[in-house]
């Protein structure tokens, strides 16, 4: 049972993928949108929030050990809690994964495939996720611990490719569209931690518990590292980055590069790196999808649902007229889901489980869930 | 450039499959041809090209996009964000402005050396980086610098040399003629080619002036892009002596921007090294005094010349090409409060004081006459 488990490494790479497929896409515009020039302090000081947070709810999940958020709502409120939170969390990755999908999908049309239908192409993901959950979480985490250090790399190389047309200048004004915009409504931008979301599902998907802490600090540390790198190399580099609508900016970047005269528009193999991102993005996504209906469901073999949620993201991926829908789902419907969902409502469980565990408890330090 | 009926006069030079590898030095016209299209808008011009070569044509090998000085002067906000939204436009393509129709840019212009167009318009803005006579400037940097609040764009000035323009030279003193120049009025006698001589300098979207090799090598020197360029002076020795000079820069211009009741005071420290390129057998400047004085009169030169230049841009076409702005937009803490400064207005009442330290090295081989 161990071998299926994930190691520390994996662990990292599993919360990492999450947000490299939110970087290549409109991620770091939709903050510098909000910010402007002031969104690399906005990036430092919602890094400082998300750890601080990450500290409360590590302290706040210590008495329940092994278990996952759904085992917890469980203990809070019961089978009925655990349904809604389960389904709650289902929709979430659903409208989350089709949007990234139907995102990536439309750039790489505009880009490659004008005359292809959309229907092809999110087939084409969707199909490489459902077989990959077909060959179980093993298969998935193995090879995204491949492709996360290779779209890691990929995304420095591209920032690198650009170093030279940085401007430190750009950094000001200073405070960018103003005190407000950064530190206060620019709390808003946590939701470019959307990895916190997966991480409530992870702890009893490893193989040593313990170094939970570990993971979770880490792949938050590197996903503010490159946060800040890709929103400081847009702001940087080019002036005109916020008239850029459809094209993932940081593409656009690359596209502009060469390596001398003899290797020219290399835009193609960053493309490819960021396919095998989406496809491994999805297929975890999927995973993760399963497993939450697996334990509100209690069904013991989910595998014949993969095809099921994977049809359910085809329908919700296609849901979106045009690429403004698709704009306002990733900017306001995402941006706010993140905060409710993962912030607000996963720290008030958490809050309300721990009094109530207290309670239960008064001078007990066992792991409760664990026990029973 | 305009069209006599329609809002465009769209020129496309598009190669020719196997025109270049033929052998006995193809000419432009039979590697490229050249078709002209009235149109409304640029696609439709697009459109209509493919319908007359029954082929669906790509840009995605367009290497320069070249304006006519008129077209330019109007306006060319619509044509760059037109250019910008096709995912098949290069964003390192070149923009050039002609001095001459678009048309008759590509009619005539014959690549020396090169038997592809689309090679030689990819090498021939690189020759600025030896000679500080234009410079390399790309689609997406004329985008960028359009889009920025505190800078103006530019695009490379380019022209056709042919009989008729070589009595059009401008340089006033006769050492001068070489640089001060603008393309299409070079003193180079050939077959007709492209000249890429000098900038063409925007406010906004519009036209407003151009710099000739002189000016441009000055906006080099401030905007620390100088790679090397060749400057004659007057000699200090000798009437009527003219002496050559490799010049580089040693380090970044240092640009400050006070605002002083206001108005800017631009503040530029140049500091350059300068190898003597001229010899002849009474050569007599490479002891130490006589390279002081030689130090003494390039600076001074480069001087006069750096302040021509900046009250140019400032006062007469009221673009800052340099980026002085961004030393400004520090003082600002808000986007709010540094549009509605608006420092492109701001920027016609600079004033400046420029400084140049130049350390003459030596000559190459020769030593002494």
């Amino acid at each position: 049972m161990s071998s299926s488990k994930l190691g520390t490494v994996e662990g990292i790479a599993f919360i990492l993928i999450i947000i490299l497929n939110h970087l290549v896409l409109n991620l770091p515009q939709n903050i510098l949108e909000h910010c402007g020039s002031s969104s690399p302090l906005n990036i430092i000081f919602i890094t400082i929030l998300a750890f601080l947070f990450l500290g409360l709810i590590l302290k706040l999940w210590k008495p329940f050990g092994n278990s996952d958020i759904l085992d917890i709502s469980e203990f809070l409120g019961g089978k009925l809690l655990k349904t809604i939170l389960g389904i709650l969390f289902m929709l979430y990755f659903i409208i989350i994964s089709s949007t990234v999908l139907r995102n990536f999908s439309e750039m790489i049309k505009v880009v490659y495939f004008e005359k292809a239908t959309i229907c092809l192409m999110l087939l084409f993901f969707l199909v490489a996720a459902a077989i990959a959950n077909r060959f179980g979480f093993r298969t998935i985490t193995k090879c995204n611990l491949i492709i996360v250090p290779i779209i890691l790399l990929n995304l420095l190389i591209a920032f690198f490719c650009i170093f030279s047309r940085f401007e430190l200048k750009r950094l000001f004004p200073i405070w960018g569209y103003g005190l407000n915009e950064t530190f206060f409504s620019g709390m808003s931008n946590l939701f470019a931690f959307t990895g916190i979301g997966y991480l409530y599902f992870l702890k009893p998907l490893l193989k040593n518990p313990s170094d939970f802490h570990k993971i979770t600090y880490i792949s938050i540390g590197i996903s503010a590292f490159y946060l800040l790198l890709s929103v400081t190399t847009l702001l940087f580099s080019f002036a005109d980055v916020l008239t850029i609508n459809e094209i993932s900016p940081v593409y656009l970047l690359i596209r502009g590069t060469n390596f001398g005269r003899f290797l020219q528009r290399p835009d193609a193999l960053f493309i490819l790196g960021w396919i095998l991102s989406l496809m491994s993005y999805l297929s975890i996504t999927v995973w993760t999808i399963s497993n939450i209906f697996k334990k509100i469901s209690k069904t013991a073999d989910t595998k014949p649902m993969i095809y099921c949620f994977c049809a359910i993201i085809f329908v919700f991926a296609l849901i979106p007229k045009n690429i403004a829908q698709i704009r306002f789902i990733q900017d306001i419907v995402f941006r706010y889901l993140t905060i409710i969902l993962v912030f607000i409502l996963g720290f008030i469980l958490l809050l309300l489980a721990n009094i109530k565990y207290r309670k239960k408890h008064p001078d007990s330090k066992k792991e409760v869930l664990n026990d029973e | 450039m305009f069209g006599e009926n329609n809002k465009l006069k769209l020129s496309f030079q598009i190669s020719v499959p196997g025109g270049s590898s033929e052998s006995g030095g193809s000419s432009q016209s039979d590697s490229s041809i050249v078709t002209t299209i009235e149109c409304d808008s640029f696609d439709s011009g697009v459109n209509l090209l493919n319908s007359y070569l029954s082929k669906e044509s790509n840009l995605a090998h367009c290497k320069i996009i070249v304006f006519s000085e008129e077209f330019a002067a109007n306006g060319i906000s619509e044509t760059l964000f037109t250019l910008m939204n096709k995912v098949e436009v290069r964003p390192d393509c070149n923009v050039l402005v002609s001095r001459c129709s678009a048309e008759y840019f590509l009619n005539n212009s014959k690549p020396v050396l090169e038997k592809l167009s689309a090679r030689y318009y990819e090498i021939a803005p690189t020759s600025s980086e030896y000679t500080g006579f234009t410079q390399n400037i790309t689609l997406s940097d004329f985008f960028s610098d359009y889009t920025d609040t505190f800078q103006t764009c530019y695009a490379i000035l380019g022209g056709i040399n042919s009989d008729d323009t070589h009595d059009l030279n401008t340089g006033e003193n006769s050492f001068e003629k070489d640089s001060t120049n603008k393309a299409n009025e070079t003193l180079i006698q050939g077959k007709s080619n492209i000249e890429n001589m000098g900038l063409a300098v925007f406010s906004g979207d519009k036209l407003v002036g151009e710099l000739n090799g002189l000016e441009t090598i000055c906006h080099h020197m401030i905007s620390s892009s100088l790679n090397s360029c060749i400057i004659n002076i007057p000699s200090p020795f000798e009437e009527n002596e003219t002496i050559s000079l490799r010049v580089r820069l040693v380090k970044n211009t240092k640009n400050k921007v006070k605002l002083v009741n206001g108005s800017p005071y631009i503040t530029s420290n140049v500091k350059l090294e300068a190898r003597i390129l001229t010899m002849d057998e009474t050569s007599k400047y490479i002891s130490s005094d006589e390279m002081e004085t030689l130090e003494g009169a390039l600076n001074s030169y480069l001087t006069t010349k750096l302040y021509e230049y900046l009250y140019k841009i400032s006062k007469e076409l009221k673009s800052d090409i340099d980026s002085f702005g961004k030393h400004v937009v520090q003082n600002f803490s808000t986007f709010e409060e540094w549009e509605s400064f608006n420092w492109l207005d701001h920027f016609k009442d600079s004033f400046f004081n420029v400084s140049v330290d130049t350390t003459i090295k030596s000559s190459y081989i020769l030593m002494e006459s």
